[in-house]
């Protein structure tokens, strides 16, 4: 059996413009696979990390019954925001840091029109330990929010369009507080905020907790903790922790619970990467039995004589098997190679992008797990040896006395 | 301890060509003893290759039965019949039938570097280099097939079908697409080495200085092992 293998490797170099071709199909197909797998990456992650660090955090807390609650922004369904309990949040393993945050609606007016928004408080001294790279896009001309600001709102800025708002002119604000009280403040616009959700630049605005916690009456709760990790394949053991420290009166979701959209996006990037790569493959792997069914016609006769001398059909399949295993797993491996490299090159430059839902211009930085390349080469190797299974039997098959008696 | 390498009692042998049956071999009786240098003639069509690929295990008898040294080989399997082929048989083949890929060493060693228990690789090699010096191709060993001439290709040849210590050679036409020159020197090794080993050979041959040497000369017709002077082919 020994000397089979040998043979193998050698037979694939007999005819090496075929086995060229056949090899550059497999490689290409490879390339191709890795590189599309390397964007489609490159942009999950992005999306990802604009999510968990740029705008809710990994993992969100509410109020029990909060998120499946059929009003749009229940703020009777709040949580004390207190050292004590940030405390017990951040003693969670993997727990990197916590924000407060208050989500509420009510009617902006301009003195002449009035309309609904839906509100985003953030606490401004604490929202980058949640989200590090938070930062409310603001348009040009107009400044982000501080902590020191008190009655300050940066305007989405198609409702700011709407309004005919300038930078500085005030807008009045009503809410209505859990108890069903109406209150009212006068708010100056320092911004407007843009984002590539289009809900965010035609409702939200955005203001400090601590103004938004007046307005409503929440002074010292929230409806909502961010909550960033250190490390995200960890995210469901963190999960079941927080809610363990936290108790039933309390829900923790993670970002895809909460972000379905991404979650979506994500996933159909997933499934046309999945089609895509399964196309690509069965073409190469056709080129592959057409190139072994051509192999075995030529050495009918060298089967002949194999089996003459006493190799047995079993070791004629495993020949034909191993040498598209041999030309196969070299040219997947040539195509791991050069996929890699391409996608190296390609994010050390990076590609200035804007993605749909995320918050702003990003760079996109293409990459492959050493699992995919690894995947891919083993996936390419095992189609190889099957789209030579026919051909290989035909050739085991062969009767000796035929075979021998071939020109 | 047998004396007879091959015994055919009434072997037949019928194809199905279509809806239509053609007999090659009818009630054919042979024995062959161990240690002969037999030779088969015949004309083209009258059985002979048929009758050599049976006795050479790589086809099987529509009737008859089939002893190759000692074994009734008549109803063995492929795989069993692979394995006899292996260990009883050596081929020597008209057109060489070399690997391409592989050098002379390697030709050589091939049937019994396929075997499921190898010999250690250095004692193969030791057994080739050996046989590569019994038909003269020791300085040839690293060549590859196509760097050699004809009757270099056919001494590869019988020595790969040495290596195994086969019973039974058989050779098929092994002088036809070589020279005079070239046949006088295969024809005078192969008997050298019937005469210092004691391998018994059978050839199926036109060639006259084939059947002059051969200890016994043997002529089939229209299937059929018959008497009498061979015919001039």
């Amino acid at each position: 059996m020994s000397r089979l293998p040998s043979l193998a490797v050698r037979n694939v170099g007999r005819n090496r413009r075929r086995s060229a071709i056949t090899g550059l199909a497999i490689m290409v197909a490879v390339i191709l696979v890795m590189v599309l797998r390397g964007f489609i990456d490159g942009a999950g992650a992005l999306m990802t990390a604009d999510v968990v660090e740029g705008r809710s955090g990994a993992l969100q807390i509410h109020h029990v019954g909060f998120v499946d609650n059929i009003e749009a922004v229940p703020t009777r369904l709040n949580m004390p925001y207190t050292p004590e309990v940030l405390a017990k949040i951040r003693a969670v393993p993997n727990v990197t840091g916590v924000s407060g945050r208050l989500n509420f609606n009510g009617l902006i007016s301009n003195g002449r029109t009035q309309t609904m928004f839906v509100g985003r408080a953030l606490d401004l001294e604490h929202e980058k330990e949640a989200c590090p790279r938070t930062n409310v896009s603001v348009k040009e001309g107009g400044h982000p929010l501080e902590p020191s600001d008190t009655t300050a709102a940066l305007v989405g800025y198609e409702l700011g369009d709407s309004f005919d708002l300038k930078l500085g002119q005030t807008v009045s604000v009503q809410v209505t507080s859990p108890g069903g009280r109406s209150n009212a403040l006068d708010l100056s616009v320092k911004g407007y905020s843009t984002s590539s959700f289009p809900f965010e630049n035609k409702r939200v605005i955005t203001v400090p907790l601590a103004t938004a916690q007046a307005l409503i009456g929440l002074e010292g709760r929230v409806t909502e903790y961010g909550v960033g990790v250190k490390d995200l394949s960890r995210l469901e053991e963190t999960r079941r922790a927080l809610q363990a420290t936290l108790g039933p009166d309390y829900e923790v979701h993670t970002w895809m619970e909460l972000n379905a959209f991404v979650r979506d996006v994500i996933n159909r990037q997933n499934f046309m990467m999945g089609a895509i790569a399964a196309v690509l493959f069965i073409i190469a792997l056709t080129v592959i039995a057409n190139t072994m069914m051509m192999t075995v016609f030529e050495r009918v006769r060298e089967i002949g004589t194999l089996l003459a001398v006493g190799v047995r059909r079993a070791q004629v399949l495993a020949l034909f098997m191993l040498e598209a295993a041999v030309l196969g797993s070299l040219a997947a491996l040539a195509g791991a190679v050069i996929g890699r490299t391409a996608l190296a090159l390609i994010a050390a430059k990076g590609i200035p992008m804007e993605l749909p839902g995320t918050s702003g211009h990003s760079m996109l930085e293409p990459t492959v797990s050493v699992r995919f390349v690894v995947g891919s080469v083993l996936v390419a190797c095992l189609g190889a040896v099957l789209a030579s299974a026919w051909p290989a039997w035909r050739a085991s098959r062969q009767n000796p006395v035929d075979a021998l008696r071939s020109a | 301890m047998t004396t007879n390498i091959i015994e055919l009692k009434d072997v037949h042998k019928a194809y199905e060509l279509g809806k239509t049956t053609v007999t090659a071999l009818r009630g054919v009786d042979l024995t062959v003893g161990a240690g002969e240098f037999t030779v088969v003639t015949g004309p083209s069509g009258s059985g002979k290759t048929t009758l050599l690929n049976i006795i050479g295990c790589l086809d099987r008898a529509s009737k008859g039965t089939y002893v190759l040294d000692g074994e009734d080989v008549s109803s063995r399997d492929f795989d069993a019949l692979a394995d006899v082929r292996n260990r009883k048989i050596g081929f020597i083949f008209q057109s060489f039938n070399l690997i391409p890929v592989l050098d002379v060493a390697e030709n050589i060693e091939f049937p019994c570097a396929v075997r499921k228990n190898a010999e250690k690789p250095a004692v193969l090699r030791a057994r080739v280099e050996a046989l590569a010096e019994a038909v003269g191709l020791k300085p040839y060993l690293h060549h590859k097939p196509d760097e050699l001439s004809g009757g270099q290709r056919q001494r590869v040849a019988i020595a790969r079908a040495l290596i195994t210590e086969p019973r039974l050679v058989l050779a098929d036409e092994p002088t036809a697409n070589l020279d005079s020159q070239t046949s006088e020197q295969i024809l005078d090794l192969m008997l050298a080495l019937n005469k210092d080993k004691g391998v018994t050979f059978l050839f199926s041959t036109h060639d006259p200085r084939v059947v002059k040497h051969a200890h016994r000369a043997l002529q089939i017709r229209d299937g059929r092992m018959v008497d009498g002077p061979l015919d001039a082919h």
